[in-house]
């Protein structure tokens, strides 16, 4: 068993996590919300009867307009008949990935010759205007300046 | 060292911010310029983090074309509340700039707002690549897959 830092984690990052989790979570009932409602056996109310919830109430919770708090995502996912599934994954055993491998120039390259549908090159393209990486979501930073 | 984003996997779609958004998206202090709460940012970084990774973003809940749609700015929406809306454009399939964020509270059902958060991204975008073509799909998967 590898050691774990006793680093304090910032508080900025515990959020992300939960972010993660719960976004990720909610994905999928809705995921599953919606293959059931297409399927034609399955309708909100119905969702709302199962839950003995408002259905006005359950509406907003499946727009993601309430917080999500794992009570409701966990009543959520047995109102879709579904349980939840959770695996722990040690950060060390995941494989890192090396953003600065990430093809910077070939994007640059490939937007500034990839033909347009219906003909056409674009110009311009991003070389010479990526500055930073930002490391936390993997995102290059445009320098407009 | 850089960050993992997604347990063994290699960033699928490709993310681009404008550098006056990251503040916005990652202020020095609680909260950013617009008042929003680390908390409420977070989510925001959830759904880039997932939009790198690959992950299936919901046409419509997710990800959202918004009209008129030759304008090509698309907005890109927290799952949870308290909502933040991202907007921005894809320079190629898969590959998403955004250019500033707003709250739905702000935004409301207020057209003009709605209006002005659109326009700049399309004032952002000349400014940042003028003259650059823009890409246009037909179906969402022509944009994100």
């Amino acid at each position: 068993m590898t050691t774990t830092s006793t680093k304090t984690i910032p508080h900025r990052e515990l959020l992300e996590y939960r972010a993660d989790v719960k976004t990720k979570l909610f994905r999928q009932i809705r995921k599953r919300f919606n293959q059931l409602v297409a399927g034609q056996n399955f309708k909100q109310k119905d969702l709302a009867t199962r839950l003995g919830m408002d259905e006005g109430l359950l509406s907003k919770r499946m727009r993601g307009e309430n917080d999500m708090r794992l009570e409701t995502l966990s009543d959520l996912a047995r109102g879709l008949d579904c349980r939840i599934e959770v695996k722990l994954v040690p950060l060390e055993e995941v494989a890192v990935m090396d953003l600065r491998s990430m093809p910077i120039r070939a994007i640059s390259e490939s937007v500034s010759t990839t033909a347009r549908p219906g003909g056409g090159v674009p110009t311009g393209g991003f070389a010479g205007r990526v500055t930073t990486v930002n490391i936390q979501t993997a995102a290059e930073i445009v320098d407009a300046d | 060292m850089p960050k993992v984003i997604a347990p063994t996997t290699r960033p699928q779609r490709s993310l681009w911010l404008r550098k006056g958004f990251v503040p916005w998206l990652d202020p020095p202090g609680k909260r950013n310029s617009d008042g929003v709460a680390e908390t409420a940012l977070s989510y925001a970084k959830a759904v880039l983090n997932s939009f790198v990774a690959g992950d299936e973003l919901e046409e419509g809940f997710d990800l959202t074309h918004l009209n008129p749609r030759m304008k090509e700015v698309w907005e890109l929406r927290t799952v949870i509340a308290p909502q933040l809306r991202l907007f921005g454009w894809f320079a190629q399939p898969n590959h998403f700039i955004v250019v500033h964020g707003k709250t739905r509270d702000f935004l409301g059902s207020d057209a003009s707002r709605w209006d002005k958060a659109r326009e700049a991204v399309v004032d952002d975008r000349n400014a940042l690549f003028p003259g650059q073509v823009l890409y246009h799909g037909v179906s969402y998967d022509d944009y994100v897959n």
